[in-house]
């Protein structure tokens, strides 16, 4: 198990982690917020690449230093080093010098992907380098994969080839902790969704669990509705947005709603809808957006 | 020591040994076939000498690429650092950054050595056979009879030096997040640091000059000596001598010099067991231009106002064009390196009152000495 208590790392002005507290078990872990939440931060402290200012991160008990810890992690960070002269060939000799590597897994991937094994890796674009660090990650034999920003730069047919690899890599009962803006593929994906904002977890769970709160209406009518007018009803809203003639209203959990608005807008429609997984995370960021301003 | 890292390492740096194998192989093994055996019976009468044995060749051609290498290697061995893209694929392989650092600067040092060692102890086989055969000669003029037997202590002595220099380099390169702060900590560490000590030496003189009358005691050669550069005149000067038996008045002829190894040993011993004690910089560094350390911009306006008033004092006799031209020099260079420093062209409000209280302690110096 990682376990972070109290994790906290400041980059000058900026606090990229803030007093972070989680355990992470198994499985697979999603990772969002916005740019500069503490994403990529948090997965260069458990593999410390760089080191915290305070608090504590254990890998399966040994401190994330430690050499035994090390070997229980890979990390793929967003832009992985290349040498100018590397081929595929040299990129996966460098990482078998220091990890146990699946040749035959990683080779089929690329084969998969249709990368061109002869050519200069530098050459290559960058969808092709991250299929290439990816094909690697999920080749390699440690316990915990991290990968920061995997999902970038991808067309659909690599990445469910991708997906279906790493839920093999969970069946196995490995950890893969996700840093994405891919909500939908995240969402697919993880068991338990973390969301940061300026480097502290506002919330966690899956996406269905985020929303269990938060109730999205469709509204069309006439008269024009006025947020200031629903907050002053008691409705915490979190978002108000009108598309064409029709407004869409997500709320906190309220069942005075629907009455308030039959009664006092008279609406030609008033509709519950579902949310989508990607709607649940982007309302949680700007939850948590709210309420630090609001602190 | 990682003994995966150092088997990849050793591959990845072929084309650097390469490199090395050339500089050594084209300078030492060149010397070593040209020293001049000179043939006077060409130029004089028969009767005279058919051949001479001249002056054993310059050690220099052993310092100089010996230990220009032992100071440059450390940029290599420490380039992990240099990129975030590679700190971030460095740091986190599987063992510590400390063993990371270990073994790559062992590695490092290993290499020029076994190189160093190889080409050393050829060029010296063939000037041995060399100087046996033009004995063999008749009519030999031994003007100057080698003594090789001092090959030996030479050859420790410059890989002992040479070793320190490799470290004292490593911790100037360390310094740096990148690799131009790097290159530049290293200059200024390895060559510009004699001169700023000599500097700041003057400096307190005069004013000990002005305050009781007197002088210190006159240490200056030992104070230029100080910096990397200097160990190689060191070790020439005391093994040319020895090596060609040129007369000496003894022990007390080589003190300065051997003072300054036994330093620059002292320099290198504190250096390496920083660079194995200290913890590795954490990867946020890597490739940033912002100084780790804030005191090295303090170091340079130091170095800049006593480099300012080093070239007054010794163009104190000079013409006062002589003056304005090195003292032109030294002010573009504060600029040049502030701004490659900066990365911009643009001084901060910081460089520019170092600038200001330079030229106003300037003024103060030439008013008060009555230079």
């Amino acid at each position: 198990m990682i376990e972070i208590k109290n994790l906290s790392k400041r980059f000058d002005k900026v606090q990229a982690c803030n007093n972070l507290s989680v355990n992470i078990d198994k499985g697979i872990v999603g990772l969002v917020g916005e740019n500069g939440a503490g994403k990529s931060t948090l997965l260069r402290l458990i593999s410390n690449v760089i080191y915290q200012d305070s608090g504590e991160i254990t890998i399966d008990e040994y401190k994330n230093s430690n050499k035994e810890a090390k070997e229980l992690v890979f990390f793929l960070p967003d832009d992985p080093y290349i040498k100018a002269y590397q081929t595929i060939k040299s990129v996966f000799e460098f990482y078998n010098n220091f990890y146990k590597l699946d040749k035959d897994k990683f080779y089929r991937l690329i084969n998969t992907f249709s990368l061109p094994i002869g050519r200069k890796v530098s050459g290559f674009s960058k969808g092709m380098k991250r299929q290439l660090f990816i094909a690697l990650a999920l080749s390699v034999d440690c316990k915990y994969i991290l990968l920061d920003e995997a999902f970038d730069g991808l067309d659909p047919l690599v990445m469910n080839t991708i997906k279906e690899e790493i839920l093999n890599l969970k069946e196995e009962g490995r950890c893969i902790i996700i840093a994405s803006h891919n909500i939908n593929a995240l969402d697919q994906l993880a068991d338990r969704v973390l969301i940061l904002y300026k480097g502290s977890l506002t919330k966690d769970g899956k996406s269905e669990d985020l929303a269990t709160e938060m109730v999205k209406y469709q509204i069309a009518q006439k008269e024009e509705l006025d947020e200031k007018v629903l907050l002053e009803n008691g409705f915490k809203v979190i978002s108000l947005k009108k598309v064409g003639s029709i407004y869409h209203v997500v709320i906190y959990k309220n069942d005075d709603f629907m009455p308030f608005i039959n009664k006092n807008y008279k609406p030609l429609i008033l509709e519950e809808i579902p949310l989508d997984p990607e709607e649940i995370v982007m309302l949680n960021m700007m939850v948590s957006r709210k309420e630090s301003k609001h602190e | 020591m990682n003994k995966k890292l150092l088997k990849y390492q050793l591959k990845d740096w072929l084309p650097l040994i390469g490199v090395i194998f050339i500089i050594f192989a084209v300078v030492i093994l060149s010397n070593a076939f040209n020293y001049k055996i000179i043939d006077r019976y060409s130029y004089l009468p028969p009767e005279e000498a058919k051949y001479q044995i001249n002056q054993f060749p310059r050690i220099g051609i052993y310092n100089t690429p010996f230990l220009i290498v032992c100071a440059a290697m450390p940029l290599f061995a420490l380039d992990y650092r240099f990129k975030h893209t590679q700190a971030d694929t460095f740091y986190q392989l599987p063992f510590k950054e400390k063993e990371l650092k270990r073994t790559r600067l062992v590695l490092g040092l290993t290499i020029i050595l076994v190189l160093f060692t190889f080409f050393y102890w050829i060029s010296i086989l063939i000037f041995g056979i060399r100087y046996n055969n033009a004995l063999l000669v008749e009519n030999v003029d031994k003007t100057n009879e080698w003594h090789l037997i001092y090959s030996l202590p030479l050859y420790l002595t410059l890989i002992i030096e040479g070793s320190a220099l490799y470290f004292t380099s490593a911790f100037l390169v360390s310094l740096g997040n990148n690799t131009l702060d790097s290159i530049i900590y290293v200059l200024c560490g390895q060559f510009i640091l004699g001169l700023i000590i000599g500097s700041a030496y003057l400096f307190t003189n005069d004013i000990y000059h002005c305050i009781t009358g007197n002088d210190f005691k006159d240490i200056n050669l030992m104070v230029y000596g100080l910096s990397g550069i200097h160990v190689g005149d060191n070790i020439h000067y005391i093994f040319y001598s020895l090596i060609n038996g040129m007369e000496l008045s003894g022990l007390k002829d080589f003190i300065p010099s051997i003072i300054l190894l036994i330093v620059s040993l002292v320099f290198g011993g504190a250096a390496f067991a920083y660079m194995f004690i200290a913890k590795e910089p954490s990867g946020e560094y890597a490739g940033s231009i912002k100084k780790r350390y804030r005191w090295i911009k303090w170091l340079y306006y130091v170095s800049f106002i006593i480099i300012t008033y080093y070239t007054i004092k010794f163009n104190y006799y000079s013409p006062s064009y002589t003056v304005i031209i090195w003292l032109t020099i030294v002010y573009i260079g504060y600029y040049l390196i502030i701004s490659i420093s900066n990365r911009s062209f643009k001084p901060t409000k910081q460089d520019i009152i170092a600038f200001i209280v330079n030229t106003v302690f300037l003024i103060a110096v030439i008013v008060i000495l009555k230079l």
